[in-house]
């Protein structure tokens, strides 16, 4: 019977979820500040009114998803050098995560953006078409895994195919600034000045939302490293019984 | 006047929609993520009884 | 040295297939024309709206048909399981995603040159010295989707959803080279403007030089064990 993976992989799992029930009482607190701070701390926008609000999760979601695509880029990388299907395992889990956390962006947006500029997606603005392109590389990466089995050819393609939508990112991102260059959209940003509550408002979000991805990254991997792993000894005592 | 309530008002309703979305998207990926605990935990408990079974000298 | 010489070979190998039977060829074209003629009905021929957006139906054109190919181009390979484990060293196996990715190239340019003597006649357009800049910034853009398509191509090769699966992958990450094409072709053909082409070519050309490289860098990774 031979276990390569599964003592390993069943002690970082709970050395992970350690982790994890450590981190919930700070996410906790720092989520419970979050929405005083949003909802409480910050004053109401001049032009934009009370929907303003909802831009400090907003801004809070999208800086993880972002986030969790470059865990997803390093995790490959690591695991094209070492081999070690926990990496694999963990650029999965920041994958799922990321998808969460952009899917949030996209529908936060447009209900933003709706009474704000009488639009629901404004076509041409690059942070928004980057973040669909990003979503989209996402849900890519997810349903090119789901067709492969597990294993070492999976972990390989996964991985190649998470650098090159990294590396493709910023591309997409300079090609529609320079679109738009060109074409001005109606909508511009408002530049408004963040009164310092609105900046603190934010910084508190993107920590809980940072917290949050954290915490749910150490769980998810932790999961999925004990799901290898039940395999892994499925498999040997089919072997020894067989 | 009252237009400027209304528009007001609106916004709220915008804020709240887009409050309760996060929280809707956060949700349906916790109740996935308990779906999978339990499948996980499931596997990990058939195969430590398979083995215990396996050792009746214990 | 050696490893130029196995790119040609590789590359000659497989556009000599191709031109044994022209049949793949011609029924990839026939596609192609198939699709601008669908949007000729889709769309109302004679608009100002349309020809605003018929640099995009080109490009739609050249797209399907091209992720069709590059999903050919490892039919046989696929059919024969020669794919996996490739006993060749990694720097070889790099010169074999040159090989594949020239043949694409050559293959897709001399079919998209075809394709957009039909566009000309569907479109009816004149046929003006700013061609010869959409011809360049066609070559540009089957360029980039060629390096990008071909290491996908060979990811889902042996995959029965490869077909939807290929332009899952390949298509966000194409979006640039959409962009660029499609915007210069019809700053040059419809505007008469060619004050941004310069910058569209530029952008096209990273593109191809950055994915180029890391195709060549990354193969190793799809094909070997």
């Amino acid at each position: 019977m031979s276990l390569e993976n599964s003592p390993r992989f069943l002690n970082t799992a709970e050395r992970y979820l350690r982790w994890t029930r450590w981190l919930l009482a700070p996410l906790y607190l720092i989520g419970a500040l979050a929405l005083w701070a949003a909802f409480v701390h910050a004053p109401t926008e001049r032009v934009m009114g009370e929907v303003q609000r909802i831009f400090y999760f907003h801004v809070g979601a999208a800086w993880t998803g972002f986030l969790a695509f470059f865990v997803v880029f390093v995790a490959g990388i690591v695991y094209l050098v070492r081999r070690n299907l926990f990496w694999d395992e963990l650029a999965a889990s920041a994958a799922e995560i990321g998808v969460v956390f952009t899917t949030i962006v996209l529908t936060t947006g447009p209900i933003w953006a709706r009474p704000i500029w009488n639009t629901w997606w404004p076509w041409g603005d690059p942070r928004v078409m980057t973040t669909l392109v990003l979503w989209l590389i996402y849900v890519a990466y997810l349903i090119l895994r789901s067709s492969l089995a597990e294993g070492d050819r999976r972990a390989r393609l996964a991985a190649v195919f998470g650098i090159i939508g990294f590396i493709d990112v910023p591309i997409v991102w300079i090609s529609i600034r320079w679109w738009r260059t060109i074409h001005p959209v109606v909508i511009t940003r408002t530049g408004a000045r963040l009164a310092p509550e609105m900046l603190q408002a934010m910084l508190i979000a993107v920590a809980a939302f940072t917290l949050l991805f954290a915490t749910l990254l150490f769980f998810r991997t932790a999961m999925r490293l004990q799901d290898n792993a039940a395999e892994e000894l499925a498999q040997g005592v089919r072997e020894r019984s067989g | 006047m009252l237009g400027d309530i209304l528009q007001r008002f609106k916004a709220t309703e915008f804020l709240f929609a887009g409050y309760t979305v996060i929280w809707t998207v956060l949700l349906l990926y916790f109740l996935y993520l308990n779906k999978k605990q339990r499948e996980v935990s499931k596997k990990l408990q058939g195969i430590y009884e398979t083995l215990h079974k396996d050792k009746p000298e214990d | 040295m050696k490893h130029i010489r196995l790119v040609w070979v590789l590359a000659a190998k497989d556009l000599r297939i191709e031109y044994r039977s022209r049949q793949a060829f011609l029924t990839t074209l026939f596609f192609a024309v198939l699709i601008l003629i669908i949007f000729n009905f889709a769309f109302d021929p004679g608009s100002a709206a349309t020809r605003e957006a018929s640099p995009g139906i080109l490009w739609v054109a050249l797209l399907f048909p091209g992720m069709i190919q590059l999903n050919r181009s490892f039919q046989s390979e696929m059919e024969e399981g020669t794919l996996q484990g490739i006993v060749l060293s990694p720097m070889d196996r790099g010169a074999f995603f040159l090989g594949k990715f020239l043949a694409n190239v050559v293959f897709l340019v001399a079919i998209d040159t075809l394709i957009l003597g039909a566009f000309i006649i569907f479109f009816n357009f004149a046929i003006e010295s700013a061609f010869f800049w959409v011809f360049v910034t066609m070559i540009a853009g089957v360029i980039g989707f060629s390096a990008v398509g071909t290491v996908f191509a060979a990811m889902v090769s042996n995959l029965r959803i490869r077909e939807v699966l290929l332009p899952i992958l390949l298509l966000p990450i194409v979006v640039p080279i959409i962009l660029a094409a499609v915007n210069a072709t019809r700053e040059v053909l419809i505007h008469q403007d060619f004050s941004t082409l310069g910058s569209w070519l530029q952008l096209l050309v990273a593109f191809d030089v950055i994915f180029v490289a890391a195709g060549f860098l990354v193969f190793d990774y799809v094909v070997g064990e």
